[in-house]
């Protein structure tokens, strides 16, 4: 079921009107069918590896904690069976291809078949969420949970299960066992989530989407017309996940849950570390805490860190998606990420805190971003060299006025989230001292205006999340 | 808060507010043109008839109303409010259209082309009402109707999205190139710049459509546009000639066979019209219009289309019958 449908409204009311009518012993028994309808709603059959991950995960963490158990060994179980779901449903194909066209090459013809099968929704982050929790029982950060309802709800509460943001058993684990209530203040935040979340979707990112899809669809693409169509990418993919996370955390609210933010405008971040600490924040931190400090995160000899980044970037690229484009994604935030530590030695800090300077930084990491959507987006690699070699100095006038009303259309669609950046850097503290104000007359005219804009500007083609094929 | 945000954009109702004017071009047209014979129809006329030709090899004065991308909602207004509205109405109105198509009373009628049907609508139009709401209650999901009625100011959203593609272009273009802007920008999508044809995105939406095998002619003609148009066509004197236009063959190939559930569907229709004082003209079995004429889908290659308006009045001609003034 989509967010931004109508479907998924009525099915939020309804569920949001009986949860309140309920105990709170029986809040989580209600919600944990009801996701499980959410999530079975177009491919019932997606509940059955999610609802096996769920019970080896609940088991595996009751084990964790009894005298006699296995530790390293059940943790080691658990790990293996969410890889081995994302390995089977995700990577197999990618394997199997590979695999394929090297042993093809060295004529060596094995028939190996591929299977086919359709991603399931979210598996991506309810396997990340589930090995979290199993390693953070392991670490003891977080006590096994011994209702199987709980844990259930944990893992399948419906407004994160398909795209996150991942959480953490330590914080959504307790909230889920303590009683919820729901003020005003935290409805009408929600609400407001909920509809800015909603626009950016439908207004922003599949208005975008519409010129970014054509412009990868073309074979002769002039450089103009092609980073364009990448702006128009990364405006729409920015938008697009965002929305997400807003409409997802705007929903949990009105259950009485706070998720975990994802992101942080990402497009003002001045280097690539910075970007990963704004950009899916709940995947990043993830990332750092289970991967990159386990192996040893920045100490150790400079070989050491840059095999660490390399393989936490690696781990990344794959994550989204089991394709070359992804790996070389991932490298390329490696390579980047690694340039800029060298950098900083040789640039006094002093220096990159001038505020021109900061702003060059800024937009440079900006173009670089763009780069890397470039690479993300286009999973043809040939298509990827030749879009890398086209030089400005080929395409006509006319491609660069195309573009620039292309881009200009872009901009034009992409000023609200402008406008919420400055909000919240510049503008939020300036009112602060009004907040109840601001929530009093201001949120309600602002949602009116999006709700307006929603009903008004929406794309005639709204396509799916775009984090929902990961 | 809630009753605010949600209410306040019902409030917009009026209808001067949400529905666009209509629009008397083609009115002027046909006071203009005077004619005995009006061609009405989608892009499928638009691709296949020259005007110029038309005029030449025609004896008789004629009218070519072609609007891409509309279906019978449109038609049925443009007939009743342009055509037969006229104090003397042509002999024949031909309308062009592909398959189903003639049944099928939602196709072309979403959003997106809310504006081109209310620029074709005189008032209220009760009876096109009636029938679209019939039929969309088959069709389209409580929730989507009950949002449609509540926001009625959903139906400017053409115009919003054309003042955001005009507002970029003004901003960056000077007035005397912004047509050439346009041109550039379709040119560089068009479909012959796609990468593969499976991978490019069908903008023209609805065609996919046409092609659903369960469609059925007696289960769904009562409910469709068919017979009103034809209804008001008969009060107003004027004959219709519903022309099936051929879609594009397979390369190599000249002749297209209709599936049997096609077939079954296209004798109704014919026996359906003859009964209703109508003609069908079915232009799928002809050899003679090959795969040359198209160009990458339904539409044809505009080199085509004077040779095949030749073609077509050859067809017809006979059809106009004795009724048709002397040469």
């Amino acid at each position: 079921m989509n967010f931004h449908s109508l479907d998924y409204v009525v099915f939020l009311l309804a569920v949001l009107g009986v949860y309140w009518c309920l105990g709170a012993r029986w809040q989580n028994l209600f919600l944990v069918p009801a996701s499980w309808i959410f999530y079975g709603y177009i491919h019932p059959w997606f509940l059955i590896p999610f609802l096996v991950t769920t019970l080896i995960d609940y088991l595996v963490a009751l084990g964790i904690e009894s005298p006699r158990g296995h530790r390293r060994l059940l943790v080691a179980a658990s790990v293996c069976s969410n890889i081995g779901l994302l390995a089977v449903f995700k990577y197999s194909d990618f394997f199997v291809t590979n695999v394929g066209g090297v042993l093809d090459a060295l004529h060596l013809h094995l028939p190996l078949s591929v299977l086919g099968v359709i991603l399931p929704a979210g598996i991506s982050f309810y396997t990340f969420q589930s090995i979290g929790y199993v390693v953070d029982v392991y670490r003891g950060h977080a006590r096994a949970c011994r209702s199987l309802v709980d844990y259930a709800l944990f893992v399948a509460f419906f407004p994160l299960l398909v795209a996150g943001p991942i959480q953490r058993a330590g914080d959504f684990l307790s909230q889920i066992q303590r009683p919820r209530t729901l003020t005003p203040a935290q409805f009408c935040s929600a609400l407001y989530l909920i509809i800015w979340g909603v626009f950016k979707k439908v207004v922003i990112a599949d208005s975008v989407a519409v010129t970014a899809n054509k412009i990868f669809l073309l074979k002769d693409l002039s450089f103009p017309i092609l980073w364009v169509g990448v702006l128009a990418f990364c405006i729409q993919i920015y938008a697009d996940f965002s929305a997400y996370t807003d409409i997802a955390r705007g929903s949990a609210r009105l259950f009485g849950f706070e998720l975990s933010p994802n992101f942080n405008h990402p497009y003002i971040a001045q280097s690539p570390s910075d970007f990963w600490r704004r950009w899916h924040i709940s995947l990043s931190t993830w990332l750092r805490d289970y991967v990159y400090i386990p192996l040893g995160g920045s100490r150790g000899t400079p070989a050491r860190v840059t095999v660490n980044l390399l393989i936490v970037f690696l781990v990344t690229g794959l994550w989204h998606g089991a394709s070359w484009n992804f790996v070389l994604w991932g490298l390329y935030y490696a390579v980047l990420t690694l340039l800029y530590r060298v950098a900083a030695r040789l640039v006094p800090d002093r220096i990159g805190r001038q505020w021109p300077l900061a702003a060059g930084r800024v937009l440079l990491m900006f173009v670089l971003t763009n780069i890397g959507w470039l690479i993300f987006r286009e999973r043809n690699l040939a298509q990827l060299a030749h879009d890398l070699a086209l030089s400005p100095l080929t395409a006509s006038a006319m491609d660069w006025r195309v573009a620039a009303f292309l881009g200009t259309l872009t901009l034009f669609y992409s000023v609200p989230l402008w406008i919420h950046t400055l909000w919240d850097l510049k503008l939020r503290h300036v009112f602060a001292a009004r907040e109840s104000a601001v929530a009093l007359w201001v949120s309600p005219v602002v949602a009116t205006l999006l709700f307006t804009c929603i009903l008004l500007l929406r794309s005639d083609t709204s396509a799916d999340f775009i984090y929902f094929q990961f | 808060m809630v009753l605010f945000i949600f209410g306040v954009p019902a409030l917009f109702r009026h209808q001067s507010l949400v529905r666009t004017p209509f629009d008397e071009t083609p009115v002027k047209l046909l006071n203009q043109l005077k004619p005995d014979c009006v061609l009405l129809g989608d892009s499928m006329l638009g691709s296949r008839i020259d005007a110029e030709t038309l005029k030449q090899v025609s004896d008789i004065p004629c009218a070519i109303l072609a609007y891409p991308g509309t279906a019978t909602a449109q038609w049925f207004l443009l007939l009743k409010n342009a055509i037969a509205a006229r104090p003397h109405p042509p002999r024949w109105t031909i309308v062009f259209f592909r398959d189903r198509q003639l049944t099928m009373p939602t196709h072309r009628t979403g959003n997106r082309y809310r504006n081109g049907l209310e620029m074709c609508m005189r008032d209220d139009e009760p009876q096109f009402n009636s029938i679209l709401h019939r039929a969309e209650d088959d069709s389209t999901r409580w929730t989507e109707r009950a949002a449609s009625a509540l926001y009625l100011i959903q139906r400017k959203r053409k115009d919003w999205q054309e003042n955001m593609l005009s507002g970029a272009l003004k901003t960056v273009t000077r007035r005397a190139e912004r047509n050439d802007v346009r041109a550039a920008a379709a040119r560089i999508f068009s479909s012959k710049n796609g990468r593969a044809d499976q991978n490019i995105l069908d903008a023209r939406d609805g065609e996919e459509s046409l092609n659903i095998v369960g469609h059925e002619f007696r289960a769904n003609v009562e409910k469709s546009f068919l017979p009103p148009i034809l209804e008001i066509a008969r009060a107003s004197h004027t004959r219709l000639i519903f022309f099936r236009v051929k879609r594009r063959p397979d390369p190599g190939t000249s002749a297209i066979v209709d599936r049997p559930d096609l077939q079954k569907y296209q004798e109704e229709l014919r026996a359906y019209l003859e009964g209703h004082e109508a003609l069908l003209v079915d232009e799928t079995a002809d050899p003679k219009v090959t795969f040359d004429y198209y160009s990458s889908d339904d539409h044809l290659r505009y080199e085509m289309m004077a040779p095949y308006t030749k073609q077509f009045w050859k067809e017809v001609k006979p059809l106009l019958g004795s009724a048709a003034p002397a040469e």
